[in-house]
């Protein structure tokens, strides 16, 4: 379970996660929705152990953020991590040595199953195939918690089917799964829990099913709703 | 940490190797002067060959510098951030690889010198004639030639002491500008600006401070019992400069 108290970060002009406080069970998939900037991604980073933050408690069952719970969260970002000189076989080694529950069979399959070659250079890779090996990577460790930062971005709308298709083959009931994305509507089908970050706080959050009948309107509604006047207002 | 010094070996092969071609490009040259009896040609590529053993202090030293500034202010730092592993064993192996690479070029530098003597008595018989004579003049002189040995090995030890307080001092700065001033404008010239401000400190620590117990030494044993104090104070302040940075890394990380 992870666990996170009135969390802050704050950099010298911004707080990007402003008091933040939730709760992550397992046999969830968590959706964290809200536009760019609200603070998915610093709140992702300091789960991940990428960012401390300026105050608050950050805990994975029990412990605070650290080796152990490094060893057991998947953490994918939205940008390009790798070394220049790694092509997919080079990634997927990376990540065999470091990380105790990566299965190298089932990424070999995954990379298969994405039409992607396991020895091209992820240089050279366009933005939609390093996104599928991004997943792939990711989706092949045995994590307890498992974020995805943006999975959809860059992805044609065929592959997008698929990809949702594998993180839903990937779920299990000892995992948590969160997906961050501003595309709604494809992540609508697959979650049942749905957080509503605006401005580094928490403005939403709860079962996806209770959400819709609560306010009678679907998740993607919900979140029109919410952001909305903080859209027009930015155009 | 063994595992991410293998990857730290990774990063830097592409470099590595293209300063390994150009140390055997000259090589090559010096071989076809002396098989050619080109004289200009082997003298001159013997002189490249030693101003690029004495460069490769310099070369490793940016070298390590440059390669963790780097990370630090790239995407790819996600990498090695989001594996189980303390900042501690992070930064320590980065150090054992340039340990690593920079022992294996003395080896290296050590053993193509002691071929490249022997090509050149095997082309030029008179060179062997030339050592004698020089080895005569030293004796002469009253320079002993395992004393010599022991100087150098002495100054060698002092040259990689200092080499790595200079890289975890760097790391220091480096890891300070990654995370206290992570925000601040010009934080890359800050950093450098506290790199210099703490190496002009310590320098000045050594030479106040530091105890010079043989100030002219008269023999090796002299020389190594002068250079142990300051040896001893750089380890010291090696040590503390990293476990500072690890603890920087683990308390403020903001990649």
């Amino acid at each position: 379970m992870l666990n996170c108290n009135h969390i802050v970060k704050k950099y010298i002009t911004t707080t990007a996660v402003n008091d933040l406080t939730l709760t992550l069970e397992p046999s969830r998939i968590y959706a964290l929705l809200g536009p760019n900037g609200s603070g998915k991604t610093t709140f992702m980073k300091m789960v991940a152990g990428l960012v401390k933050p300026t105050s608050g408690e950050l805990t994975w069952q029990g412990e605070p953020i650290g080796i152990t719970s490094k060893a057991q969260i998947a953490y994918m970002p939205t940008e390009p991590y790798f070394y220049s000189y790694m092509t997919g076989r080079d990634a997927g080694n990376y990540y065999k040595d470091f990380f105790p529950d990566f299965d190298e069979d089932r990424y070999l399959f995954l990379l298969k199953r994405m039409e992607l070659d396991p020895f091209q250079k992820i240089s050279k890779m366009s933005s939609g195939m390093m996104a599928k090996l991004k997943i792939a990577l990711n989706l092949s460790r045995d994590a307890r918690l498992i974020m995805l930062d943006e999975p959809l971005n860059g992805i044609d709308l065929l592959a997008r089917e698929a990809i949702i298709d594998t993180i839903i083959e990937n779920f299990s009931p000892e995992k948590i799964f969160v997906l961050s994305s501003h595309l709604v509507e494809e992540l609508e089908k697959i979650i049942d829990h749905a957080i509503f970050i605006k401005n580094g706080r928490v403005e939403l959050a709860g079962d996806a099913e209770e959400l819709r009948e609560t306010h009678h309107q679907s998740i993607v509604e919900l979140y029109k709703t919410i952001y909305g006047s903080q859209q027009e207002t930015a155009l | 940490m063994f595992k991410l010094t293998k990857y730290e070996l990774r990063k830097t092969r592409a470099t590595l190797v293209i300063a390994a071609v150009c140390f055997a490009i000259l090589e090559l040259a010096y071989i076809i002067g002396l098989a050619l009896h080109k004289e200009n040609l082997a003298g001159g590529s013997a002189s490249f060959l030693i101003l690029f053993a004495c460069f490769s202090y310099f070369f490793f030293l940016v070298l390590a510098i440059m390669n963790y500034s780097k990370e630090m202010n790239s995407k790819s730092s996600y990498l090695i951030f989001m594996t189980p592993n303390t900042p501690l064993s992070i930064l320590s192996a980065k150090m054992l690889m340039i340990l690593l690479v920079g022992l294996t070029s003395l080896l290296v530098y050590a053993l193509i010198f002691w071929l490249d003597i022997r090509l050149l008595v095997a082309f030029y018989p008179d060179a062997e004639m030339t050592g004698d004579l020089l080895t005569g003049f030293a004796r002469g002189l009253g320079v002993d030639l395992p004393e010599l040995g022991f100087t150098l090995l002495a100054m060698l030890i002092a040259m990689i002491v200092t080499f790595f307080m200079l890289v975890a001092l760097a790391y220091l700065a480096i890891t300070l500008s990654a995370t206290f001033l992570q925000n601040f404008r010009f934080k890359g010239w800050i950093s450098f600006g506290l790199f210099l401000a703490l190496f002009m400190a310590i320098t000045w620590v050594d030479n106040h401070l530091v105890p010079d117990l043989y100030p002219n030494p008269a023999s090796w044993q002299q020389l190594w019992i002068t250079i142990l104090p300051s040896c001893l104070y750089y380890i010291v302040l090696m040590i503390l400069s990293t476990i500072a940075s690890s603890r920087l890394l683990e308390k403020h990380v903001s990649l």
